[in-house]
């Protein structure tokens, strides 16, 4: 492997066919679960943050013009709002009309007066000192701010991003438990070879890095194979999901950083393998006399 | 070199299969180790050559007790030693020169460093032509010779051998036996075990022999050559 020389044939072992492939279903998962834990932080983030929520002020229906312009003027004035207008009643009226049959809303419903408001992007906003000042200006004005749908995306994301750290997790113990078998497999075809190693005076470091690079070298190729297989799922998906016309979801993307977070999967997986054999077969070598 | 005191041997639960083995090897001597199938020689070279601990009494090898010697330290004893095992143990997937260079490998010497003396002592045993062979292309002779060779690569302090003419016609085994004798005077301990009483008459060496798994340090009577 990687043109060292080895003593052990380990690379003709049935169990040295398989590991790649093991290995490269394990990165995969990996890959996969990875992506969908960065991607949905950015989205966690953006749904808490109530980038997505649609805000609006409530006033009841008997309120005069001069409540809701107070309102409107109140919300313009709120550092991190771009605008607040009134929607029109008659558009309030014709959003309900699917439900409510034509003509009842407004005349036999009195329907509420809706301010929409709307945030400037990425800005934050005071919503307690929004509250009360709007409190002052039009008492009976109430403030939806729209989270109550976010916060439950937000929620379940928080439970999709757990799932997909269990899934790294599983992986890894996998992982580890294959290269266990493998190696052990490797020390049982090859002991007699590994006693006359040791017999010919060879240190145990010199047994144990043979079986090391060998263990690197098959799950570098099982994770080069893994996580091109998951670079190109999550390509796909990510077309896929361009074409999904969703307004309470922000474009699920990984960035720079993320993919080079998906990059380490293979080379961890790799240095996982690597540790695994060299402590397996160091506690083998350790029974020898 | 090697001293023995009150030395007994068991594999696992069984039986005793040598017991109160008490003799010295002075540095430079020459022994063979003889006594009847089954009466203990590779058990006693195993316990020689630290494949196996004594499940009593007291080995000391290079002035060091095994039993309290550290795992490097035996590595470094084991170094010291030149071992031809009765099946040889080539590595079927190296070819000659790399089954000789793989005694110097394991003890770090460097590449630039192994080529030439693998040849050398590849010409020497007479394996010249078959450098690139590997062992299941060589006869038995060729394989014994082939193990000789990697047992001697390193100039072993103390060479130990299992029946290393068990395979061989008895010019060839007289033969082989010279070459140990050429190492002996190069300052060597040997010990060879064998059964073949017939060859022993050609040599003057005292004989370590196992009876019952008791050792008797007998005075050899040579006949000449």
């Amino acid at each position: 492997m990687f043109g060292t020389r080895s003593d052990l044939a380990l690379r003709r072992d049935d169990a040295s066919r398989f590991l790649p492939w093991i290995l490269a279903l394990q990165v995969y998962f990996a890959v996969v679960a990875l992506a969908g834990l960065i991607g949905l932080q950015d989205a966690i983030e953006r749904w808490r943050g109530g980038d997505y929520a649609v805000i609006t002020v409530e006033l009841p229906a008997d309120a005069d013009d001069a409540s809701v312009a107070a309102a409107i003027e109140v919300m313009r004035r709120t550092p991190g709002i771009a605008a607040a207008r009134e929607l029109d009643p008659a558009r309030v009226a014709g959003l309900l009309e699917p439900w409510l049959g034509p003509g009842v809303a407004g005349d036999m419903l009195p329907l509420p007066r809706l301010v929409d408001v709307t945030r400037a992007t990425g800005a934050g906003v005071d919503w307690a000192d929004a509250v009360a000042r709007l409190e002052q200006a039009a008492p009976r004005a109430v403030l939806d701010r729209g989270t109550t749908w976010t916060d439950q995306l937000a929620e379940l994301a928080r439970w999709a991003q757990a799932l997909a750290a269990a899934v790294v997790a599983v992986v890894v113990v996998v992982s580890v438990i294959a290269v266990v078998f493998a190696i052990r497999a490797g020390l049982a075809i090859h002991h007699d070879t590994i006693e006359l190693l040791h017999l010919l005076g060879a240190e145990d470091s010199y047994i144990t890095s043979q079986f090391e690079t060998h263990a690197l070298g098959l799950a570098l190729r099982g994770g080069a194979l893994g996580l091109g297989a998951g670079a190109a799922t999550l390509v796909a998906a990510g077309v896929a999901g361009a074409r999904l016309e969703a307004p309470l979801l922000p474009a699920i993307g990984l960035g720079p950083a993320g993919w080079a977070a998906l990059i380490v999967v293979p080379a961890v997986t790799a240095l996982i393998a690597m540790i695994t054999a060299r402590l397996v077969v160091a506690r083998t070598l350790a029974r020898l006399p | 070199m090697v001293r023995f005191e009150n030395v007994g041997m068991r594999y696992g639960l069984g039986p005793e299969i040598l017991r109160d083995l008490n003799f010295t090897l002075e540095p430079g001597s020459f022994h063979f180790l003889t006594g009847q199938s089954g009466a203990g020689k590779s058990s006693l070279l195993r316990l020689l050559y630290l494949a196996h601990r004594p499940s009593r009494g007291l080995i000391t090898m290079f002035g060091r007790d095994i039993a309290t010697a550290k795992r490097r330290a035996l590595t470094e004893l084991r170094r010291k030693m030149g071992v031809v095992f009765q099946d040889f143990r080539l590595l079927d997937h190296l070819s000659a020169h790399d089954n000789v260079a793989l005694s110097l490998r394991v003890a770090g010497v460097r590449e630039a460093d192994i080529a030439e003396p693998v040849g050398e002592l590849l010409a020497w045993v007479g394996l010249a032509d078959r450098v690139h062979a590997l062992p299941p292309m060589l006869s038995g002779g060729e394989k014994q010779r082939l193990a000789i060779a990697r047992s001697v690569i390193r100039r072993p302090e103390l060479l130990l051998a299992d029946e290393p003419t068990g395979n061989v016609d008895p010019k060839t085994s007289l033969r082989l036996l010279r070459l140990f004798e050429e190492l002996h005077k190069l300052g060597t301990t040997v010990i060879i075990a064998t059964h073949d009483e017939s060859l022993l008459s050609h040599f003057k060496h005292p004989h370590l022999h196992l009876e019952g798994g008791a050792l008797t340090v007998r005075r050899a009577e040579p006949e000449g050559d």
